[in-house]
């Protein structure tokens, strides 16, 4: 017996009259009446369509102690490098000319791989409450990972921080920049509840960007909506 | 999930291919338009990826999914109001076979049952909606509404009875 059958004997069972139990049985059936139609198939393209720009990641496996240890101080370089790098993005608004810098810096790390940036991340993103050079080098990992699922473990454990106005506002800035719509996506959700005419600028060009991914437009229109003040313009 | 909770989250794809449907139907039966149903269904997978992180291992995938949909539906909800005629007629009538009279009676019926529906509160339309066509247990739902098995029990039977009187006045009025 499935749990549907299951759920309308124990409902006709609180009640003793049987013309009840029958009257109820009959709009259990007449339920059935309103069917609904197969999904269109178009809407899975579009799903598939936002997580193509996921690579196929590794299993995350347990990290060893040393490695980890290996992780924290390639991390925190990343972090450090990574400060100055969103600290520039934040006070010039020109993230091209920080872009060289950036690429740099991803060429001196060791961590060439997906695997290992994205276990770092893992590792870095645990120290983020601490450490605020683990918190830079989170922000790093979203504006500069070429590897959409590290940009995404990065926001992850970003989420779970408390960011500041100022860190929100340096990663909203880079939104238009960010070549993987499901990235995007996240990360509008993580600015989301934060109000401020820069963020909201940001989102006002995401919403009517028409070369941006439909999804992104759309959850960049729901973040206005949610925040009325950011639309006075 | 366990493997995309580990990272692999391509699988995702998977757990879209197998549920999406019962999302979307779920939101459809929740007087959802059809382009609103579509939105949210994404939306819903996409949640499931964003908060992968909180999800228990021990725990079955299907309440958790659902309970992240309904979450979406009472924030989308409380955003715009839903006139109930215009969403009955957004239902599609079943496959009715080739007489035009049948046709007729079951798209009144049908239009009877879903107007009816969505006069129901949120708490009741999702308890029925969820014992009635999801295959899931009372505890389940339960996990879901984040109330006691006794508590959805009794939604339903309320639901019910508000669907019957509800359904008696219509009837007696044509």
């Amino acid at each position: 017996m499935n749990h549907g059958r299951r759920n309308l004997d124990q409902v006709l069972d609180l009640t003793n009259s049987d013309e009840e139990k029958a009257r109820l049985a009959r709009v259990w059936r007449d339920l059935e009446s309103i069917s609904i139609e197969e999904p269109p198939r178009a809407m899975k393209g579009e799903f598939q369509k936002v997580l193509r720009t996921i690579e196929v990641l590794p299993q995350r496996r347990g990290i060893s102690w040393a490695r980890a240890a290996t992780i924290f101080g390639i991390g925190l370089l990343t972090g450090a490098l990574g400060l100055s790098v969103a600290g520039r993005l934040a006070t010039t608004a020109s993230q091209k000319t920080a872009a060289p810098h950036a690429t740099a810096i991803a060429a001196a790390l060791p961590l060439r791989t997906t695997a290992q940036r994205l276990a770092a991340m893992h590792v870095v993103g645990d120290l983020a409450h601490t450490e605020p050079a683990a918190r830079a080098a989170l922000i790093h990992g979203v504006l500069r990972d070429p590897i959409p699922a590290v940009q995404l473990a990065a926001v992850d454990h970003l989420a779970d921080l408390n960011l500041s106005n100022a860190e929100i506002e340096v990663l909203a800035l880079a939104l238009p920049e960010l070549g993987a719509p499901i990235v995007q996506v996240m990360l509008l959700d993580l600015v989301t509840p934060t109000t401020g005419a820069p963020v909201a600028e940001v989102l006002r060009r995401l919403s009517r960007d028409p070369s941006t991914d439909t999804t992104v437009r759309r959850h960049a229109d729901r973040a206005l909506a949610l925040n009325p003040e950011r639309n006075d313009t | 999930m366990a493997a995309v909770r580990s990272g692999e989250i391509s699988r995702l794809e998977e757990l879209y291919e197998r549920h999406h449907a019962s999302v979307y139907r779920f939101l459809r039966r929740s007087s959802c338009s059809l382009t609103e149903a579509e939105d949210l269904t994404q939306d819903v997978f996409l949640r499931v990826l964003r908060y992968r992180s909180t999800f228990q291992r021990t725990h079955a995938f299907k309440p958790w999914l659902f309970q992240i949909a309904r979450n979406l539906l009472i924030d989308h909800h409380s955003k715009r109001r839903f006139d109930a005629v215009g969403e009955t007629e957004q239902l599609q009538t079943p496959d009715l076979g080739p007489s035009p009279q049948r046709a007729l009676e079951a798209r009144v019926d049908l239009s009877r049952v879903a107007s009816a529906l969505s006069r129901l509160s949120l708490e009741q339309r999702h308890a029925l909606l969820l014992a009635r066509f999801h295959d899931l247990s009372y505890r389940e739902i339960g996990k879901i509404l984040d109330c006691s098995e006794g508590a959805v029990k009794a939604r339903v039977y309320r639901a019910l009875q508000t669907l019957s009187q509800q359904l008696d006045e219509q009837e007696s009025a044509t």
